[in-house]
């Protein structure tokens, strides 16, 4: 494996003060905005870039968000690509595997 | 061409050889119109038992529905909106630290997370397009109250805020996933998970 690396800062998608990162549709658009499903067969890993004052990004969010890669990649290969950064208070480990979970019982059950 | 037959010598017809031939055709439509009848009615009785069939295998499929998947979860439905009421305790305190509210979303979300393997994920499996809408409607209530919680111009500790911001998005989400229940007519409802960007979920997109 290469050692491409990218970045995708959240603060980018953020509208100005919010504290959370909410709702399908905001997901399906920060999706379309960062090019997220494009980006990822370029690179080797991904490097997702909290802000430190961000209170909750909720599974609805990264459901949408994290769609079609986690689909193509398949559970342990998103954990392998995917690695996420933050130093305030809130950790995405929780909500991040619901999301996933959430993604991959759609497909399950349609397998 | 019948009434030369009818007429073998050339003579003149009389108005009984005619009636003879009235008959003769008036039999003959008979016969049609009888066939006619017998087929269409024929056609007809399969096509009402093959309704009737469609609606006793529909009424049976709903049958199970309620009996292996709705009656089972009445309580884990009333429990799963009973624990996100809870939360107007924790949030009468004036002037919450946003560690205290991060707690609260926190459990709002794990409760949420809870609700969907014990039941959303059942539904799944007999039909994942209604089980889309229902998480669709557990979704919008608790990122409405997520949104809540982290807004600071909200004074939720004042009971009419709380209960236009949070308590009447909670009432609002029990009614609409207990008349989603209701309505449910066992057919599938297939529909992709991803939601139109135009669909409303009523909140500022954060």
């Amino acid at each position: 494996m290469g050692n491409k690396v990218y970045s995708i800062d959240l603060e980018d998608f953020r509208t100005k003060g919010a504290k959370v990162f909410t709702t399908r549709p905001r997901g399906i658009e920060v999706r379309k905005r960062s090019d997220i499903d494009a980006i990822e067969p370029q690179y080797d890993k991904i490097i997702v870039t909290i802000p430190n004052d961000i209170s909750s990004i909720n599974p609805s969010f990264l459901e949408e968000f994290f769609k079609n890669v986690v689909t193509k990649l398949g559970e342990a290969d998103f954990y392998k690509k995917f690695s996420f950064v933050n130093n305030g208070r809130y950790k995405i480990d929780s909500d991040l595997a619901e999301a996933v979970e959430r993604i991959l019982r759609i497909e399950n059950a349609l397998a | 061409m019948i009434i030369m037959l009818l007429c073998p010598h050339g003579g003149a017809i009389s108005l009984s050889d005619l009636a003879d031939v009235a008959q003769v055709l008036i039999a003959i439509a008979n016969l049609f119109l009888a066939a006619y009848v017998l087929f269409y009615q024929i056609r007809k009785d399969k096509k009402t038992d093959n309704q009737t069939a469609l609606l006793n295998e529909q009424n049976i499929k709903l049958q199970w529905f309620k009996e292996l998947i709705v009656q089972p979860n009445m309580g884990n439905i009333t429990k799963f909106y009973s624990e996100l009421s809870s939360i107007k305790e924790r949030i009468s305190t004036s002037n919450l630290t946003t560690p205290a509210k991060e707690d609260i979303n926190n459990f709002v979300k794990a409760e949420l997370a809870k609700f969907r393997k014990s039941f959303v994920d059942v539904l799944q499996q007999v039909d994942r397009g209604f089980a889309n809408q229902l998480l669709e409607n557990l979704d919008k209530l608790v990122d409405g109250i997520t949104v809540a919680i982290f807004d600071d111009n909200l004074e939720l500790d004042k009971p009419n805020v709380y209960e236009n911001n949070i308590g009447s998005k909670i009432s609002y989400s029990q009614n609409n996933l207990i008349a989603q229940l209701y309505n449910y007519k066992g057919l599938s409802i297939e529909k992709d998970s991803t939601i139109s960007p135009r669909s409303s979920y009523g909140l500022a997109f954060l």
